[in-house]
């Protein structure tokens, strides 16, 4: 194996002559085709699924490989759009797909040539996650998927969905669940964007099946696994989003670690640019923001050592997650504060400034990905080692539970 | 604490801990409550011995090194002396030894420093003054110094241990700036008012300087150095002191959350519940931000990172103002025996509100944090 020392200068050398600096492209909008571009000559060089085996089109390394990636392209432009794909969806592949999809599909999420995004949460409920609705009805060897999913990211123009849905109607809740890769350009497939509360362009979609076909190998894990694969998907999701496993380095070169800053406006800057920098009756919760600022990217960075180093065990990122979710909104209260009414009205017929985008936005982060109270939830009962609520829901048929809620009105 | 201890910096935890478990239990410190001194000194002599104010010293002074990071190892045994409300004088002896080992002429005050390392001599560091003046730039206690002389005049407040102290390090101006001056306690013009605090074993006294008189050879640090010694001073004791609030909050945390796993109402364990268990959630990331700022803070500080103090204010900022949150919130929690005399709740609440005020309040520490940001 490559020691990190010799895969480090191999790595700068190649950097350095391949890829452009940060300070060199500000400000120059992102190009979906660009990005893919870049992902494919990352690829060819060796230098994309460091840690997935050679078999898969990966470079047969380690995760901290990926780490000292991470940290020589933090200066650097580098692919932004692959967080879900490849830092999410690529290892939940590799964890429970079959061996003739891995072998087929992950180089080509690896190349940046195939997008995967997740398909989970429903129009009838996102945070109760097992009580899905869509429906897979086994035909020959396979199945066809009917129902609809809702929130998806990137579903406009991804190649595939992991799709959580219902097999067993007659077993528990959480006991009768697939999941499968759903290809979103087939036939049957319906996509319908949502348009974000800020307005402007949709990121997320609505997606209806119509008895979509699925073949036999693209069903991960086994019939009734569905949840534990489901599992594993939000525990890439929760450590990519922490900065720490497969989607490491994968934000675009903040390095993986920028989540103690990336979601929040810098006040200190804002306030300068607003005129309240320097007036006293702010001067008290600008500090606070920057203390915030400052305390949420140390813990990000303790949080994320004590997991390289294998001294946390579980799902920590959660607790990461709540902190971004609990701060995000006072942060983007806090810039209404500073901005006063400059922040809010404008002249011209824009949509706003980055205080209003940030106001209106900030909720999504205390509730995408896992809202704060099922983080809450995650953290007192997995790390804490609380007790769950009890729930009428989890040893009863599914079917049988449907009937129970619909007799109660 | 982090979490890449060395093996040394592990070692010295588990002594600590076993020792103040077997030594100071809660029950030990309800029992120095009723004494003047809120400690004992054989206790403390013992402790000394342990090498827990060692690790800021000097080899030559006796001193001992875990790591080579001395704020991080000191913080270790600063975050056992949280859990379990430990008393004596701590805090007060290792910002002592680090004015004296930085001091001019440090090697003569190597045989202090030695009796401060063994506990045989308790030393103050007296700072701040009345009506909360933390910042040296408002202190008013002065030193006139003439050819042959040093002559002190004022008063110093909030002085941990100063009615125990053998010698006091004395933070004051002068027409050429800051000063430092080692003070014997049973100097003529000097006078110690004894008093309490909310906490239960931490005794804080007033020092009154009335045209004391000492050989200049007892000034420790003057001029531009004293200026940054004192920073560097000021630096360690908050972190140090966030380290035990941090240790205070993690331990009543702890004893919290194992009370309400077997607290049953409703025909549950009232951690079951969502309302309560939420919050619990919330602490854990508050107290994981306040340690992870707080050994930041540590980390600049040994590396004399010239980032070191703001980071070390961002530190006392956030962890002063979160862990009162939290430890209110963990009386609200334990229901009405969480109000009551005989349980052990409040002896936390109790340090952790007098961390809070002492060095300065997150509040008036913001203000210092907006100076330095907005520079």
């Amino acid at each position: 194996m490559e020691t990190l020392e010799a895969f480090r200068d191999r790595a700068r050398l190649w950097i350095v002559a391949n890829l452009r600096r940060r300070a060199d492209a500000a400000r120059e909008a992102v190009d979906a085709a660009a990005d893919a571009d870049l992902q494919a000559r990352i690829f060819d060089a060796g230098f994309a699924g460091l840690a997935v085996p050679k078999v898969y089109g990966g470079a047969g390394l380690t995760l901290d490989h990926q780490r000292v990636w991470a940290e020589e392209t933090k200066a650097y432009v580098t692919p932004g759009g692959f967080m879900v794909s490849i830092g999410m969806m690529m290892p939940t592949v590799l964890d429970h797909g079959s061996e003739p999809v891995k072998l087929r599909h992950i180089p080509r999420m690896l190349r940046g040539e195939e997008q995967w995004i997740q398909l989970l949460s429903e129009p009838s409920g996102g945070s109760d996650m097992a009580g899905v609705l869509t429906r897979a009805t086994p035909k020959g060897d396979g199945y066809v998927i009917s129902g609809s999913k809702m929130w998806s990211s990137g579903a406009g123009t991804a190649d595939y969905g992991l799709c959580l849905a219902r097999v067993n109607w007659d077993a528990p809740k959480h006991q009768g669940l697939g999941m499968f890769a759903l290809p979103l350009k087939a036939k049957g497939v319906t996509i319908q964007p949502i348009t974000p509360v800020s307005g402007g362009e949709a990121h997320q979609f609505i997606e209806y099946f119509d008895d979509v076909e699925i073949g036999p190998e693209y069903v991960l894990g086994g019939d009734g696994e569905g949840w534990n694969v489901a599992q594993r998907l939000l525990f890439h999701e929760r450590n990519a989003t922490a900065g720490v496993g497969y989607g490491l380095g994968l934000g675009g070169g903040d390095g993986g670690e920028g989540s103690g800053g990336s979601w929040r406006l810098n006040l200190t800057d804002l306030a300068r640019r607003f005129g309240t920098l320097d007036d006293p009756a702010y001067a008290g919760r600008v500090a606070e923001d920057h203390i915030d600022q400052t305390v949420s990217a140390q813990l990000a960075a303790r949080i994320n050592a004590g997991m390289r180093s294998g001294k946390l065990q579980g799902p920590w990122g959660s607790l990461l997650k709540l902190g971004m979710g609990i701060d995000a909104p006072e942060n983007a209260e806090l810039a209404l504060a500073l901005s006063g009414a400059d922040g809010v009205i404008w002249t011209g017929n824009g949509l706003g400034g980055e205080v209003v985008d940030n106001w209106l936005r900030a909720r999504t982060i205390s509730i995408a990905g896992g809202s704060n109270e099922i983080q809450r939830n995650i953290v007192s009962e997995r790390l804490l080692g609380l007790p769950r609520e009890p729930g009428d829901d989890k040893n009863i048929p599914f079917n049988e539970l449907m009937r129970q809620r619909k007799a109660r009105g | 604490m982090r979490f890449d201890l060395t093996d040394e910096q592990e070692q010295v935890r588990q002594t600590a801990r076993r020792f103040l478990e077997n030594e100071a239990p809660l029950t030990e410190i309800r029992k120095l409550f009723e004494t003047p001194a809120g400690f004992s000194r054989d206790l403390w002599r013992r402790a000394s011995q342990l090498g827990w104010t060692a690790m800021g010293a000097s080899e030559r002074a006796g001193g001992f090194s875990a790591s080579g990071n001395p704020g991080q190892d000191m913080a270790i045994i600063a975050e056992e002396l949280g859990r379990l409300i430990g008393a004596g004088p701590f805090l007060p002896s290792v910002l002592c030894i680090e004015a004296l080992s930085q001091g001019d002429d440090s090697e003569r005050r190597d045989d202090l420093i030695a009796q401060i390392l063994a506990g045989d001599a308790i030393a103050a560091w007296a700072f701040g003054e009345a009506n909360s003046a933390w910042t040296p730039e408002s202190f008013k206690t002065r030193v006139r110094e003439t050819s042959g002389e040093v002559v002190l005049d004022g008063a110093k407040a909030y002085v941990e241990s100063g009615a125990e102290a053998d010698v006091l390090v004395v933070t004051a101006r002068s027409d050429q700036g800051l000063v430092q001056v080692l003070v014997p306690a049973d100097v003529a013009g000097l006078t110690v008012i004894s008093g309490r605090s909310v906490d239960f074993v931490r005794r804080f006294a007033e020092v009154r300087f009335d045209a004391v008189r000492l050989p200049r050879s007892d000034v420790i640090t003057r001029g531009p150095a004293a200026e940054a010694q004192v920073e560097r001073q000021y630096q360690l004791a908050l972190l140090l002191q966030c380290a035990e609030t941090n240790g205070a909050v993690e331990r009543a945390f702890e004893f919290t959350v194992d009370y309400m796993q077997q607290r049953y109402a409703f025909g549950r364990a009232i951690a079951s519940f969502q309302a309560l268990k939420h919050r619990l959630a919330d602490m854990l990331v508050r107290n994981q931000s306040c340690m992870a700022t707080t050994d930041a803070g540590l980390e600049a500080f040994d590396a004399r990172s010239p980032d070191a103090g703001r980071l070390a204010r961002v530190a006392k900022c956030y962890v002063a103002a979160k862990s009162t949150a939290i430890v209110s919130d963990l009386v609200q929690m334990s229901g009405g025996i969480g109000v009551t005399w005989d349980h052990d709740l409040h002896l936390y609440e109790r340090r952790i509100a007098v961390n809070r005020a002492v060095l300065a309040t997150p509040e008036a520490l913001r203000l210092e944090v907006h100076r330095l940001i907005s520079a």
